[in-house]
Formats: C-alpha cells, sequence, structure tokens
C-alpha cells in the first residue's frame, strides 16, 4: 500500500486530509442552528415523501403529486412572477443550453455507442 | 499544450465543483462542505452544470469528428472512450446529464420524477466519487514532477 510508486497520491490525499479538517473545525466553531433539522439528503427527503406512494403513471402526469406548498400557492415561484434580475436571466440562459445541448448529447452518444468498437478492434490489431 | 489534455484538468476542475456543490446540497451529513449554504450551492451547481454539458457536447463532436475522419491517433487523456474509466465517465455522465436534466426541468411541476431522478442522481455521485479517487490512485504518476523521464504514456 506505501511503496514509493504511490507517494504522490498520499501526499494529495494528506493535503485534502488537512482541508477538510479546517473546514470542519471552521464549521463547529459556528454551528448553524437553521440545518439542525436536514439529517436526511434532499433525494431521501423527496422519496420518502413522494416516491412512497407513487406509482409508474405518476412519473410521466405532472401535477398529479404536487406538494403542499405547490397547492397553496406558496411554492417557489409564488409571489415574484415579474421575474427580472441577473439571476433570472442567468437561469434562463443555462437552461436554453440545456435543452438545446441535451438531444445534440443523446444523438451523438448513440453514434459513438454504435461506431466506437470498431476503430477500437483496428487499433489493437496494429 | 495538447487539446485533450487541457480538456482533462477542465473537466477534473468541473467535475470537482459539481461534486463538491452537489454533496453540499444532499444534506446536513456534508453540509459542512460548504459551510451550508445551500443556496450557493445550487446556484454554483447549476453554473457549473451547464458547462459541463458544454464540454461533454465538445468531447462527443471531438471524438465524432475523429471517428469519421478514421483519425487513428491514440489520445490517452480525452475523458470519453470505448473501454474502462473512460467508458465508466461516459456512462456515468449521460445518466447525470439525463437526470440532472430532469430535476432542474420538472422540480416544480413533477414531484414524483424529481423525487426518482434525484435519488439516482445522488446515488450516482457517491459511486463516481469513489472511482474517481481510485483513478487518481491508479494514475498516481502523473502527479509526479518530471525529472528524468518527462514522457508519459502517450
Ligand atoms: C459530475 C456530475 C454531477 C455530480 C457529482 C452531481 C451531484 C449532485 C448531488 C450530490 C446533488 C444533491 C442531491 C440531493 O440533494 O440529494 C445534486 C443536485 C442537483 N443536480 Fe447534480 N451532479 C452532477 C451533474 C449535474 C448536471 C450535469 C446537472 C444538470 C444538467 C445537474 C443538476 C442538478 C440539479 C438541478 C440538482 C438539484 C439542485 C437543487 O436543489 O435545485 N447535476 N447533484
Ligand atoms: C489528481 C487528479 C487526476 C490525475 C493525476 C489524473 C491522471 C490521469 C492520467 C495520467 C490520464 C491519462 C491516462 C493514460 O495516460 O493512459 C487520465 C485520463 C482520464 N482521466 Fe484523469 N486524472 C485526475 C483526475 C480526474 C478527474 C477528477 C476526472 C473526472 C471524472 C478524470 C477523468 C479521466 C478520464 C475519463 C480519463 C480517460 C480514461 C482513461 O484513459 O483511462 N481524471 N487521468
Amino acid at each position: 500500500m506505501f511503496n514509493k510508486q504511490k507517494r504522490p497520491f498520499w501526499q494529495l490525499s494528506s493535503v485534502f486530509a488537512v482541508i477538510v479538517v479546517l473546514v470542519l473545525a471552521l464549521s463547529w466553531s459556528n454551528p448553524s442552528e437553521k440545518v439542525s433539522q436536514m439529517d436526511a439528503s434532499m433525494a431521501d427527503m423527496m422519496s420518502q415523501e413522494l416516491l412512497g406512494s407513487a406509482t409508474v403513471p405518476d412519473l410521466f402526469n405532472p401535477g398529479t403529486m404536487d406538494s403542499p406548498e405547490a397547492l397553496s400557492g406558496n411554492g417557489e415561484h409564488a409571489g415574484h412572477h415579474q421575474q427580472a434580475g441577473k439571476l433570472y436571466a442567468i437561469h434562463l440562459i443555462t437552461t436554453a443550453l440545456l435543452v438545446f445541448a441535451l438531444p445534440v448529447i443523446l444523438a451523438g452518444a448513440l453514434f459513438l455507442a454504435i461506431v466506437w468498437p470498431k476503430p477500437v478492434k483496428r487499433r489493437n490489431s496494429k | 499544450m495538447k487539446f485533450d489534455f487541457i480538456l482533462h484538468w477542465l473537466w477534473a476542475l468541473v467535475f470537482s465543483i459539481l461534486a463538491l456543490s452537489g454533496i453540499a446540497m444532499a444534506g446536513a451529513k456534508y453540509g459542512w462542505v460548504m459551510q451550508y449554504d445551500i443556496a450557493t450551492a445550487d446556484i454554483v451547481h447549476r453554473l457549473a452544470a451547464a458547462i459541463y454539458v458544454l464540454l461533454t457536447l465538445i468531447v462527443i463532436i471531438y471524438e465524432m469528428i475523429r471517428i469519421l475522419r478514421r483519425d487513428q491517433t491514440r489520445k490517452p487523456w480525452i475523458v470519453f472512450g470505448p473501454s474502462g474509466y473512460g467508458l465508466f465517465t461516459f456512462i456515468t455522465t449521460l445518466i447525470f446529464i439525463i437526470t440532472g436534466a430532469v430535476i432542474w426541468l420538472f422540480m416544480d411541476s413533477n414531484h414524483a420524477a424529481t423525487a426518482f431522478t434525484l435519488w439516482i442522481h445522488e446515488k450516482l455521485t457517491y459511486l463516481a466519487a469513489a472511482s474517481v479517487i481510485w483513478h487518481i490512485y491508479m494514475k498516481t504518476h502523473a502527479l509526479k514532477w518530471p525529472k528524468k523521464k518527462a514522457r508519459r504514456g502517450r
């Protein structure tokens, strides 16, 4: 495990270990009360609250599983309908990029999945 | 400098930002990673994700052009490949982007789909993070300051 070849790896690991200890010490020295109830990840929280009672059709029918906040009009977007500002612009641009890039990525990935194996064989036999 | 070399380190940087900001959001257990500033983590994560999607697009188009031109040169640093860690990165990246896009686009409208994809997104993070540590361990030789042999696997 500690052979000489791998020494740089352990050096890098110790740098990270020091950083982790420093950050931990910092966050313990100013305890944040606000997150004390959050001991599950968002994914685990949502799957407990929602997925437990979900059925497969729910995955494809938006609206059938709306959260209490959304139904009472207290959801994320309630109250600020003329969302202007830099953050909103960034959101629009990144979302547009995502929606544009996704089909291209999927098509390209499919292409590579079909074409890749062949050049590899030729490379190896050379 | 080589295009695929720069790309690898850009990729590694963006991946690290995504992993750190994502893990910071994943709950109080790991919230200390970003001082429990979950709103910032969210914005950072989404910005980095946009760059990550862009990088993925570039790599895929680059690989397609290489294949169409029957370019047979080996590019050891290119992050997507038909075997080994390159294949692992290719598949996990696609899953991250697809699940990430579902979370991004349907978080407010379809809670069942969000819960499901968020669960995959999070668990995959732990797998990918463990794998990247393994990758760094395997490729330790690249961390050495080049002394005698400046040539690495090419
Ligand atoms: C290396 C790649 C990535 C890693 C390691 C990663 C990791 C994570 C983690 C751990 C979470 C928190 C899950 C939870 O709270 O349970 C998260 C949330 C999220 N991720 Fe990613 N992610 C990656 C890429 C992406 C990409 C490419 C996108 C978009 C296309 C994306 C979009 C999102 C969104 C929208 C959320 C929810 C954030 C919110 O609360 O608003 N992620 N990610
Ligand atoms: C200190 C950190 C890292 C080091 C020392 C490192 C080193 C290397 C080296 C030397 C190669 C070239 C392989 C060869 O010459 O055969 C490589 C390839 C690669 N790296 Fe990294 N890397 C690091 C971080 C990362 C990160 C964070 C990612 C992101 C997921 C990543 C993804 C890849 C991929 C997908 C390949 C191509 C697949 C392969 O040929 O095995 N690397 N890395």
